[in-house]
């Protein structure tokens, strides 16, 4: 991708990420195979508008591709967004879940952020296994008006009416050629308006691409746009990749660590480590660190999730967990420049901030149920239970102990050594296990038995059992038993201090933009205010066979000249954009 | 790294060595054993498990990879898929397991009437009347589904237990799910283009309660087609 013209260097720390990396290799021997330094994937970084003011939302798209053919391809399913600020500090990040070859997200620009341009940069874990400069970037302009205004700084320009012609079209082709066309020259407000779109190759032949298209007023435009919708990246030549210390990510997040000896900070090899959430849904997954001490897990969550990583034989107790961070805290590539603003469009921007303030006043009020995605269902990761044994069902009983002999007869609970433990009878021969089951509170496994049944009656929920034996990732557990409590946060137990406990922000949530339809005369007059600055947003259209589609979408109550954007990428890799001039008097 | 390469013979679907060294680290224990210890309920003479066949040639999909000539059998009284590691032991005996369904995308088994291609179903509230979430043998896929549903009636037969197989096939057209019966019940299934249907099975003489599975696809595809 070409970067825009104000964006300075900043030191170059190549060298540096390249010996990690080198010796990083060493501890890989899986990455040693031949071929997999060839294999290189790239990102196509859409946004809905170059010029933002704070408190309003990004709405972004990304199309993976081949780095080498620069095809839509589908290899890792997450996709990393950060936000950078002029000093390269993270100010925004995203994790994204793209399960097929484009995917969408958005974020809410913070109204603490400064007034300035920021870099918009995206990767993939594997991604990061190659230089920084094959990501994907994208500059914005922030504009926060109530603080550092004086810091911007302000170019004077011949003055140009804003659009004046509407039939005004630019279109620029890597081998896509799109077509946009209007139902009609010009809108009223709270009208809608027909958009045909056309993609064909140079050729002539129609063609199917994945596009977005962005509809916002012009000043929200950058004049160099156009520049930076090269999806080639500068750094394509066949240079051998970095070692790969990083794996691809093929289903969610691989949450990734060392388990080490607190008294010594020597790894912990060979140790058989549980991954838990905390929550009513047991998520357990299981693993035995490598000979340095590693582990990786998969991660498929969204939102913020109370993790629990802890070795499964409680007698280890001298450990601590040290997770990697998910994003590269590396920024070895340009960063966006100072921002200078437009005298002659300073009124017009004015106006844009004044919108913002409107459309989040009465947002609420105009989208009271917005779409939200529905959270995926929850299993067990040993399905469904021989025995699911719900508290309210039975008459009160005073102590978990109680309910156990009287309701879970398959369980009993023994005393070995001072301390109660618990034992599952096998529903295969009714004869009881040897070994204690896996013993969970809240997903998470626990075996201290005695604090367990000391939770209070009122904060249990249920109990679930399996009387079989149960196998799972090398291990076969005799039993297992599942304490669930009302609230699913562990009832307030005291987890072993070494455990690593921590809240941990999964997979980000997706949103859907959505914007007003005035089809009737009650909705067209409704006295609620309408200055969308984005006027509508489509990361998702697809032209068919027959190179066509289209959308339709209603104006707001502003007047004046928006800019319709179209941009993105054929199956066959070819890349092209088109913008038009829209006018609503 | 401790790394156990998967014992069973893999083929990507996916031609990736990224997936291979993804599924290595990740998940190197093996994918299959993960459920809970299969019992038996029944004399061996009448066992529920499909196929017969003691050493059978089964495949199945997990996490888009496809594990094959690894010993399935499907419980089709209790809709189970079991799962058979020779190195799964006890006593010398081998252990099933119940390979839990959640993570299963797909498993193909040899049956008498040829290759048969499973997948764990689910159907909402108003489906359910007909059909229940579990496994089916999928024929035909996509807008106009073809599926049969592989089951068991338990019975005493001269005082002994005996689990009698039989399937039954159904038609999911525009999300309204239809069982085949008869020439009846198919064309009610194509409602919108029954003239058509009905000529094609007259044409091609076939005889809806008798056909096999190829016939009744070859209806579908001419139905999809028109």
């Amino acid at each position: 991708m070409r970067m825009h013209t104000d964006i300075s260097l900043r030191p170059v720390l190549r060298k540096t990420v390249c010996l990690v990396g080198l010796a990083l290799l060493c501890l890989h021997p899986g990455f040693s195979q031949d071929g997999l330094q060839h294999i290189k994937e790239s990102l196509y970084l859409q946004t809905d508008r170059d010029l933002y003011v704070v408190g309003e939302q990004v709405w972004m798209k990304v199309n993976k591709l081949n780095a080498h053919g620069n095809k839509p391809d589908n290899i890792s399913k997450m996709v990393y967004i950060e936000l950078l600020n002029q000093a390269g500090y993270p100010v925004n990040q995203l994790k994204l879940q793209v399960p097929d070859k484009s995917g969408y997200a958005s974020f809410t620009l913070a109204d603490t952020l400064s007034s300035g341009n920021y870099l918009l940069r995206s990767y993939t874990s594997w991604m990061k296994n190659f230089p920084a400069l094959d990501f994907s970037f994208r500059t914005i302009s922030v504009i926060n008006p109530f603080r550092n205004l004086e810091k911007i700084g302000v170019q004077r320009s011949v003055p140009v009416l804003e659009g004046e012609d509407t039939s005004q079209l630019v279109s620029t082709d890597n081998g896509l050629l799109l077509e946009l066309k209007f139902d009609r020259p010009s809108y009223g407000t709270r009208e809608r308006v027909q958009v045909g779109i056309q993609a064909i190759d140079s050729s002539g032949n129609a063609v199917e691409a994945d596009l977005s298209l962005s509809i916002a007023r012009s000043i929200l435009f950058n004049d160099q746009r156009a520049n930076f919708h090269d999806p080639v990246h500068p750094s394509g030549k066949d240079e051998p990749a970095l070692p790969s210390p990083y794996l691809p990510e093929l289903e969610g997040v691989v949450l990734s660590g060392t388990l080490l000896n607190s008294i010594t900070d020597e790894p912990i090899g060979n140790e058989d480590i549980v991954l838990s959430i905390v929550g009513k849904t047991a998520r357990c997954q299981f693993y035995r660190t490598n000979d340095t001490g590693e582990f990786y897990f998969n991660l498929d969550d969204s939102g913020v999730q109370e993790l629990v990583i802890q070795p499964l034989d409680s007698a280890l107790s001298d450990y601590y967990v040290e997770l990697e961070p998910d994003f590269l805290n590396v920024y070895d590539h340009p960063l966006s420049g100072p921002l200078y603003l437009d005298t002659t469009k300073l009124q017009a921007l004015n106006q844009g901030i004044i919108n913002m303030q409107i459309e989040n006043e009465y947002k609420p009020y105009r989208h009271p149920k917005l779409v939200s995605t529905p959270e995926p269902l929850e299993y067990d990761f040993y399905g469904d239970a021989e025995y699911h044994i719900q508290i309210s069902d039975y008459i009160p009983l005073k102590t978990i102990r109680e309910v156990i002999k009287e309701i879970v007869p398959m369980v009993s609970v023994r005393v070995r050594d001072g301390l109660n433990f618990l034992i599952v009878e096998n529903g295969v021969d009714n004869v009881n296990f040897d070994k204690a089951p896996l013993v969970l509170v809240d997903g998470v496994p626990f075996d201290d038995v005695d604090q367990i049944l000391n939770i209070s009656l009122s904060e249990l929920e249920s109990i679930e059992v399996i009387n079989l034996k149960y196998f799972l990732d090398g291990h076969v557990f005799e039993g297992i038993v599942h304490f669930v409590t009302v609230e699913g946060k562990m009832a307030g137990l005291e987890v072993d201090h070494a455990v690593f406990r921590q809240a941990y922000t999964a997979i980000s949530k997706e949103s859907c933009f959505s914007s007003p339809v005035y089809n009737s005369d009650s909705l067209k007059s409704s006295p609620l205010p309408d200055f969308r600055n984005t006027l509508y947003w489509n990361p998702d259209l697809h032209t068919r066979e027959d190179g066509l589609t289209s959308l339709e979408f209603y104006t707001s109550d502003e007047t004046g000249y928006y800019t319709v954007f179209v941009e993105g990428i054929s199956t066959e890799g070819k890349s092209g954009y088109i913008y038009k001039k829209l006018l609503v008097h | 790294m401790v790394l156990f390469s998967l014992s069973l013979a893999a083929q990507q679907p996916e031609p990736s060595a990224l997936q291979d060294l993804y599924l290595d680290i990740l998940h190197p224990s093996d994918a299959l054993l993960n459920g809970r210890e299969y019992q038996y309920y029944f004399s061996q003479r009448q066992s529920p498990l499909i196929p017969k066949d003691p050493y059978p040639s089964t495949s199945v999909l997990i996490r888009k990879k496809l594990y094959q000539n690894v010993m399935l059998k499907y419980d089709i009284y209790k809709d189970l898929l079991v799962y058979y590691n020779p190195n799964n032991t006890f006593n010398n005996m081998i252990v099933p397991v119940i390979v839990n369904s959640n993570i299963i995308e797909e498993f193909t088994l040899q049956l008498p009437s040829g290759q048969a291609r499973f997948r764990h179903l689910a159907f909402s509230e108003d489906q359910k009347g007909l059909l229940s979430s579990g496994f089916y043998e999928i024929v035909s896929d996509g807008a106009c589904k073809f599926i049969i549903d592989h089951n068991a009636i338990k019975k005493i037969q001269n005082g002994e237990v005996v689990y009698q197989y039989k399937t039954e096939r159904y038609i999911i057209n525009s999300g309204i799910v239809h069982r085949i019966k008869g020439k009846k019940s198919l064309l009610k299934a194509f409602s919108d283009q029954e003239a058509e249907v009905n000529k094609y099975l007259k044409t091609y003489k076939i005889q809806v309660k008798l056909a096999d599975k190829e016939q009744i696809k070859g209806v579908l595809d001419y139905y999809t087609n028109e």
